[in-house]
């Protein structure tokens, strides 16, 4: 039971150290954080689309940020490293916050869904699932969802690379959520075989001649080198 | 014996179309002389209203003996039987726009001025108006509320990509959900983008 105590506790803080970097990084775009320990202290890696207000002037954001996580969450030696979120449309936290801002702009919901359904996919991902569920003031609680490509929900490429975030907004008349799934281009598919075209007898031959080619004139350098002598590179070096 | 009416207890502040829909849906099911609308405070809105059944200003809790009365509660202990509709006056839905998962605003705002009336779930989950009622009518006729059958959930498509999910339950009619068409239209047209905008902007 305590080594089940342990994850739970461990799975909590990082949710709790995600949930804080989503509120204190939101001008910078923030994209998730990636926690590894390692055995002179934590590696956190910070994905932002602007790493310059994550880092701060001389590094002072990203010292008082190392501050907090070490006093408000116990994290030991915690190294911060910025990384830049170089296609924003495929991180499932920015486009959460996209559509979030979107609607507290006014938008909405199903305009600022099918919207970033299509940024996404045009982006190049596999597949996109957007859900905004809410209840407004003269209206009953629902869920909307916005699909397209392919998502599987479980199995192992899910596990590995499906991307997942989840933000809520407060309107006026009500309360948002909204979760993004992002399967990204690179996902690999166990059931997507790939087919290597065989290599045809022309390439072989060029390849051998190209070989037969270089051989005579590596025998003469060894040669030279035994001799004493040099090549013409080495003695316009000189 | 006269059959009980369904009394529909008005709770939202504001009559906004899909309470519309439902209220008109479910005057249709139980049929215009046995729908009441109670605890309906504004005139507009009791004018609205009176295109579907009787309209009162006064709440069911003062015009029913609460002895006479059954209250449909999803937190009921017990399940609405057809011996339960014996010697009462009136069934008693609330009319509350549900939020997911359920908040109990039914036992919170109506079930506690009920004291001594029968209250009942008529099964798990949060069943609407118009369904309540539809259930309620069925297991008053004589149908055990156990061969009502019943879906939790329903999806309207509203095009390739996009869908709405309603979290309730609803109970099926030739297999098909009671629901409102009317509202399902509205569910998946342009139109409820419209109103829902003016109401994020804060114009209606």
């Amino acid at each position: 039971m305590a080594v089940v105590k342990h994850f739970i506790s461990k799975s909590k803080k990082r949710a709790e150290i995600d949930e804080f970097l989503q509120k204190k990084l939101e001008k910078a775009g923030y994209g998730g954080v990636n926690i590894a320990e390692t055995p002179l202290g934590t590696h956190i890696v910070i994905y932002a689309m602007r790493p310059g207000l994550v880092i701060g002037r001389s590094g002072e954001t990203i010292r008082e940020l190392a501050k907090t996580l070490e006093e408000k969450f116990g994290i030991s030696n915690p190294q911060i490293s910025v990384s830049e979120i170089e296609v924003p449309e495929l991180n499932p936290y920015i486009v959460a916050t996209r559509i979030a801002s979107a609607l507290e702009r006014g938008v909405h919901f199903r305009r600022a869904g099918f919207w970033a359904l299509n940024q996404v996919m045009e982006a190049g991902a596999l597949g996109v699932e957007i859900i905004i569920s809410g209840k407004l003031r003269t209206e009953r609680a629902r869920y909307e969802k916005f699909r397209a490509g392919y998502l599987p929900k479980c199995g192992d490429p899910a596990m590995k690379y499906m991307r997942k975030a989840e933000v809520h907004v407060q309107l006026k008349p009500g309360i948002y959520g909204v979760k993004v799934r992002i399967m990204p281009p690179e996902a690999k598919f166990p059931d997507k075989l790939e087919i290597v075209e065989a290599a045809t007898a022309g390439t072989e031959t060029i390849a051998e001649e190209k070989e037969t080619a270089g051989a005579p004139l590596k025998e003469f350098e060894k040669e030279a080198e035994e001799a004493g002598g040099t090549s013409d590179e080495e003695e316009a070096a000189k | 014996m006269a059959k009980p009416i369904f009394a529909i207890e008005h709770l939202e502040p504001e009559i906004g179309k899909w309470l519309l829909f439902e209220y008109e849906h479910a005057a249709k099911i139980a049929g215009k002389n046995r729908i009441l609308f109670t605890n309906v405070k504004k005139e507009d809105e009791r004018r609205l209203l009176s295109k579907f059944g009787t309209v009162e200003e006064k709440s069911a809790a003062e015009i029913f003996n609460h002895e006479k009365v059954i209250v449909l509660d999803p937190k009921a202990e017990l399940p609405l039987k057809p011996e339960d509709f014996n010697g009462k006056e009136a069934v008693v839905v609330g009319g509350i726009l549900g939020d997911h998962p359920p908040k109990g605003r039914t036992k919170l705002l109506l079930t506690r001025r009920f004291p001594k009336a029968v209250v009942r779930h008529i099964g798990k989950g949060q069943f609407s108006i118009d369904g309540a009622v539809y259930v309620a009518k069925l297991v008053g006729e004589g149908t055990p509320l156990e061969a009502i059958p019943v879906k939790k959930g329903l999806t309207l498509k509203l095009n390739k990509h996009g869908t709405v999910y309603l979290p309730y339950a609803y109970p099926l009619r030739d297999g098909k959900p009671v629901i409102s068409q009317k509202l399902v239209a509205y569910l998946c047209s342009d139109e409820i983008v419209e109103d829902e905008e003016k109401l994020l902007k804060g114009e209606s």
